[in-house]
């Protein structure tokens, strides 16, 4: 039987999970009835809906995706998980469809997202959350690697912004760094040790380039962040799981 | 593990099984259906045929220097043993012999697709005169085309008119209508000489398929005469991947970069951008320097898929890296695609309404379904948003810029009216 630091340990990191999943709810859900998402831009122009069908289909998403929020505090959070989960999922299955630029990346790429949802289905979900954040780490390297265009922008306005100018050889030069370490925290989080130091440099990395979203763009872009708050939030909770399992060990 | 937890874990294996499962036969439903309609819309609406050597999809591409070069290219089913591009400034009713130039093609080869294997050809002319009508067939083996003819940019500092518009892609029954009101408009008023694209020509620009749709369609800009209407293109984020692009409009402004200016006139300057790269990098530079060396021009205009001050979605990265510089440089007209809406924003200087500032125009409505626009954007107070398929004619004059945006029916939907102002 888990000992009171453990449960304490695994509800505290249930809580990051929750709170994190439900700003993602909250940010999905406030662009699609903003400006408009992956699964209207796919019904509407791919699959030939009508603009209002494919409207209405994805406000009915969005609006799943609020009210699913408060169910994920109480005893009904996890057919409220399997809810988000499954929309999160088409988001991320739609927007592949919709996407140009390297579209077999966008799934893994939104793994925190949608498995941080499905994590909270599960009572012990440490390995899907490794296996989610290893793929959008994966997934962003490979990006990187590629130099996405976005990213080299992102460096340049990021050096920009205090006072440093940064060519674009150099911002290439520097993604490929950013890409294999992506790759390599990627591997290091699936092994069975638990690296206390690699959960928490993914979080304060997925922090910062969930926060690049608004550097670039200004605070009108707090969406952009906001729905990449699991790219942070999942590696936390893993550090939290492990902080209290390794006292754990420590203690016996 | 207890009987009741192992009955909860698979009982929720179950429920995301059947999630998955029927997210994934919906999925491949909704696509089948989507395959079989685009199937039954190809119309071929009397388009030449693409068979043995048979040269069609003929196109001019016009990029840095339309007053004395032009790129024509066309497609053939198979690899003709010889194609040549016999021209001329005066007609000769296709008589091959009697043409007094005659073009190899400069670079040809296969376009890159798994299924499909068609051949390029790009005939280079250079030395053009300025303002004068070329006539042109092109034979492979013993096919050739009808005569065809195009007018080349003026040289000096006269009126012209030219076309702007983007996304033409995913509806093809609107892309054909566009094309014929493009063609309309080309014989009703000689002196328009291009279109300038903003992007999106197709769904998924690696696939061939889509483009061969698209280069026919293309023919129904040619009017009855044989008037050719050349493209300056620029590249949208649905030809973001795949050298299909370069293949078909003969890599305008260098591999990789695709971004180049073109100049009408000894006083107009258009900037064609590409938004499917990074703009603060290099593309940044290049735009600096370019306004800057051609601050003394009475007009500047800069054209680029993704917009900075969208209709419909949220701005790409041309609000932050250039419309700093079109401001710094007081560009007359920004000319966007994207949104799959009818634009006109109000001037904008600094992110607000400014009369001294800069107007961004278009969104694209060559033929791709349109959205209902967010009209209470604070910039279209001033300005307009409609959904609406349309094409933007632009008339340049020593005096005055007016850009008049045409439904597909041939109504006038919006004018604008810019005039020559200072540069920094």
């Amino acid at each position: 039987m888990a000992s009171d630091a453990t449960q304490q340990g695994q509800a505290a990191a249930r809580t990051v999970l929750r709170l994190a999943v439900s700003l993602t709810c909250v940010a999905v859900a406030w662009q699609a009835l903003t400006i408009g998402g992956p699964v209207f831009s796919w019904l509407f122009m791919n699959a030939d809906w009508s603009e209002l069908a494919a409207v209405r289909a994805e406000r009915a998403g969005s609006f799943a995706l609020l009210a699913a929020i408060p169910f994920l505090f109480t005893r009904f959070a996890k057919p409220a998980a399997l809810v988000v989960f499954a929309w999160l999922l088409a988001n991320a299955t739609a927007q592949a469809l919709v996407e140009p630029w390297l579209p077999a990346l966008v799934i893994p790429a939104q793994a925190a997202r949608w498995g941080a949802a499905l994590a909270l289905v599960f009572t012990r979900p440490q390995w899907l959350l490794r296996g989610a954040i290893a793929l959008t780490f994966a997934a962003h390297g490979v990006e990187a690697l590629y130099a996405h265009p976005l990213f080299v922008d992102y460096l340049i306005r990021g050096f920009g912004r205090v006072s440093l100018e940064l060519g674009q050889p150099a911002a290439e030069s520097m993604l490929l760094a950013i890409g294999v370490i992506d790759l390599l925290v990627a591997v290091l989080i699936l092994l069975p040790k638990r690296l206390l130091p690699v959960a928490l440099y993914m979080a304060a990395w997925g922090f910062l380039t969930a926060l690049a979203r608004m550097l670039f763009a200004g605070l009108e872009a707090w969406p952009d962040a906001l729905i990449r708050v699991t790219n942070s939030a999942v590696p936390l909770t893993l550090a939290l799981l492990w902080v209290r399992a390794n006292r754990e060990s420590g203690h016996a | 593990m207890p009987e009741q937890t192992k009955r909860a874990f698979f009982g929720n294996w179950i429920v995301v099984l059947v999630l998955l499962g029927a997210a994934g036969i919906g999925a491949l439903t909704v696509l089948d259906r989507a395959e079989a309609r685009d199937t039954s819309t190809r119309e071929q609406a009397g388009l030449t045929a693409l068979k043995g050597t048979v040269p069609a999809q003929w196109r001019i591409v016009w990029t840095e220097n339309p007053a004395t070069e032009a790129v024509i290219s066309w497609t053939t089913a198979d690899k003709p043993a010889s194609a040549k591009l016999h021209y001329d400034t005066e007609a000769r009713n296709g008589e091959l012999p009697k043409y007094a130039s005659t073009a190899a093609p400069e670079t040809a080869g296969v376009y890159t697709d798994k299924k499909i294997k068609l051949h390029y050809h790009h005939a280079r002319l250079t030395g053009l005169k300025p303002d004068t009508v070329y006539w042109f067939t092109i034979a492979c083996d013993a096919q050739a085309t009808r005569e065809l003819h195009f007018r080349t940019a003026p040289e000096g500092d006269v009126d012209f008119k030219f076309l702007y518009g983007g996304d033409s892609r995913t509806n093809r029954g609107g892309r054909q209508a566009m094309n014929k009101r493009m063609r309309a408009l080309l014989e009703s008023d000689p002196a328009i000489l291009c279109l300038v694209h903003g992007g999106d020509y197709v769904t998924d620009g690696d696939e061939m398929e889509e483009w061969v749709e698209w280069l026919s369609d293309h023919e129904l800009t040619t009017t009855a005469g044989g008037r050719v209407l050349p493209v300056v293109p620029a590249r949208g984020n649905h030809e973001a991947k795949g050298p299909q692009y370069d293949e078909i409009f003969c890599t305008p402004g260098d591999e990789g970069k695709n971004y180049y200016a073109t100049r009408f006139g000894s006083q107009f300057l258009m900037i064609n951008l590409n938004t499917e790269i990074s703009a603060g990098g290099d593309q940044a530079v290049f735009l600096k320097d370019t306004l800057e060396a051609n601050k003394a021009l009475r007009w500047q205009c800069a054209n680029y898929h993704r917009p900075a001050y969208p209709a419909v979605k949220k701005p790409g990265a041309a609000l932050q890296h250039w419309v700093p510089l079109f401001e710094q440089f007081n560009l007359d007209v920004a000319f966007e695609s994207d949104g799959h809406a009818l634009k006109r924003t109000c001037a904008i200087r600094g992110g607000k309404p400014d009369e001294t500032g800069v107007v961004y125009i278009g969104e694209g409505g060559l033929g791709v379904k349109q959205r209902t626009p967010d009209a209470e954007r604070w910039y279209f107070q001033g300005g307009i948003t409609a959904s609406a398929n349309h094409v933007q004619k632009v008339s340049v004059t020593k005096t005055e810029m007016k850009v008049e945006s045409i439904g597909e029916d041939g109504s006038l939907l919006d004018t604008w009216t810019g005039k020559p102002r200072k540069r920094e």
